[in-house]
């Protein structure tokens, strides 16, 4: 590879968000904001190589991507006298901005694409993809849909902002942690993507994890006074920090609680304490502060490896009463357990029994099983070991409940 | 974008100018139109003139839609169940209906057309509607067919032209 395609390589990947970004918000459309910059990168490739790199890369790309976007404006918009007079300004401009100093506009992409006017389940491909410039491969692969159908979403999605005028700008307010809560979901979703993924036999999807923990760093550096940005950014750097022990030495599924603790990353475990004090200081509880104190007491076991069950069970109550999600709810159920016994922790297991979630929640079944066993209400416990058996596909964790089927063996 | 040290005053004067225009550009204002759906029993609310725990959040709405100028047109519409007549021509025919095209449990009841810079401020105007808290509102751009074609499309004048 010759210095001039290293050059291009690094330049795309640090500046790409925020190229996308400024010019996405400059122009309010993220598909031509994305479309020029691909095609500035092509005339890079051509150009560099023979020219020379450009002494300041960054600001040769947006002004490429720029004229990009001009010359398509005064295309389809022949008549409209204000944009030619725009394009004469900026034609004139051309020499002035060779500079880097053209504004961050990356969290205001972070929050069009969690806008409460875009699908839901459309934010997080999104983000992937204009914030981080996934390939839509990539990003169908992870979401368990196929290319073409994830291209016609993200193309909807994207044709809505531009059509509708969705504005690139950070809420103020008391709309500010309603958007934020929206922008940190997808943030989420983007980790546990990763994180499913490691569950699973293909590894190779799990640089999702990287491009999550990279987004939430971004999120707190831009809005450093948001405790539940923070909160993220300390959850998932507990998360990160336990990759390693969450398998065995023969590649054997281990639980949060049996972990070997000298597997975990001390460095990310450390971060993670401190922001998550730094956030306490605000005194705005949310999910994500709480998820974060309930993996910080887990990791506790670093210090005196004692797990303290009473204070992860009164935490959990508390993300159920904010975000009362299925997952939250089973995992109040097992510290309940934990904490007070195995027959209050069936009470409340029992309660979600109805939920249209607990059919198919294989980890559901998996606490059940465990906790009908410790009753000795055996066969309803290998009746749940089945169930959950049958809904996994990781074959670590097949063994794992198999092995808690038939303790003996 | 600050006006750098060592910029000739013709760029300083360009930049300014740009920045002006792109401020201006980001300000132009787009018009949505805000449909705002209803049950049949929401509807008959309206036939009470003394109903005052109906009628004061719409004055209020309709005194602040006022104020700020926002507002380019705006009516209710008449019960679609007793007063809607649809007209299709298929094959040369004219065939007249009865009744709204489409029988839903909420109907159009009135619209608003908003002249707001995004659909953002769009949106706030449509959750302060006292309908959202009832029924439906739908917020829709208005198609500026002129401005994707050029001036050669079917022009629709505003109230003021």
């Amino acid at each position: 590879m010759t210095d001039a395609h290293s050059a291009i390589e690094a330049v795309a990947r640090q500046s790409y968000s925020r190229l996308v970004s400024f010019l996405a918000a400059r122009f309010r459309d993220v598909t031509s904001a994305e479309d020029a910059l691909s095609e500035a990168i092509l005339a890079a490739l051509r150009t560099w190589p023979t020219q020379g790199v450009p002494s300041n890369p960054q600001a040769w790309l947006l002004q490429a991507a720029k004229h990009r976007l001009i010359d398509r404006m005064r295309h389809t918009r022949v008549r409209d006298a204000g944009a030619q007079a725009m394009r004469a300004l900026l034609d004139e401009a051309e020499e002035l901005s060779l500079t880097t100093h053209f504004p961050d506009e990356r969290l205001k992409l972070l929050f069009v694409c969690a806008h409460p006017a875009i699908d839901s389940r459309i934010h997080t491909p999104l983000m992937l993809q204009t914030v981080l410039g996934l390939d839509v491969e990539a990003i169908a692969a992870a979401f368990l849909v196929p290319a073409p159908t994830m291209s016609q979403r993200l193309a909807r999605a994207k044709t809505k902002i531009r059509d509708t005028r969705i504005a690139f700008e950070v809420p103020a307010g008391k709309d500010l942690s309603t958007r934020l809560s929206a922008v940190l979901e997808a943030i989420y979703a983007t980790y546990t993507r990763g994180w499913d993924d490691f569950d699973g036999v293909d590894n190779d999807k799990s640089e999702l994890t990287d491009e999550a923990l990279w987004l939430a760093r971004m999120t707190v550096e831009l809005l450093p006074d948001e405790p539940e940005a923070i909160g993220l950014l300390a959850l998932l750097l507990f998360c990160e920090a336990r990759r390693d022990a969450r398998r065995g030495a023969s590649g054997e599924y281990v639980p949060i609680s049996e972990q070997d603790v000298s597997k975990w990353n001390r460095a990310q475990i450390i971060e993670a304490q401190s922001l998550l004090s730094r956030a306490s200081k605000f005194d705005r509880a949310g999910r994500f502060q709480l998820e974060a104190a309930i993996q910080s007491a887990h990791a506790e076991r670093l210090r005196d490896n004692a797990i303290d069950w009473m204070a992860i069970a009164l935490l959990y109550e508390g993300v159920v009463r904010i975000a009362p999600t299925f997952g939250a709810m089973l995992g109040r159920a097992a510290a309940v357990a934990e904490a007070y016994g195995p027959e209050q922790g069936i009470q409340l297991l029992d309660t979600l029994a109805s939920d249209d979630a607990a059919p198919t929640h294989q980890s559901y079944w998996a606490t059940r099983g465990f906790l009908l066993q410790r009753l000795g209400r055996t066969v309803e416990a290998t009746a749940a070991f089945q169930a959950a058996i049958a809904l996994t596909n990781d074959p670590s964790v097949r063994a794992f409940l198999t092995h808690a089927l038939r303790p003996s063996e | 974008m600050a006006d750098g040290v060592g910029s000739t005053p013709r760029q300083v004067r360009t930049r300014r100018c740009l920045a002006h225009l792109i401020d201006k550009r980001a300000e132009r204002c787009m018009q949505y139109a805000m449909m705002i759906y209803e049950t049949e029993e929401g509807l008959t609310q309206r036939t009470a003139p003394e109903n005052e725990e109906f009628w004061s959040p719409w004055r209020k709405y309709q005194q602040s839609l006022l104020e700020s100028g926002v507002m380019v047109a705006g009516s209710p519409l008449q019960p679609a169940s007793t007063t809607a007549t649809t007209i299709r021509i298929r094959g040369g025919n004219q065939h007249v209906q009865d009744g709204p095209y489409a029988d839903t449990k909420e109907q159009l009841g009135g619209f608003i057309i908003l002249d707001v810079p995004s659909l953002d401020v769009a949106l706030e105007w449509a959750a302060k509607c006292p309908a959202a808290t009832y029924g439906a509102v739908e917020i829709r751009p208005v198609a500026d067919l002129e401005r994707q074609f050029g001036a050669c499309t079917v022009h629709f004048p505003a109230r003021n032209d």
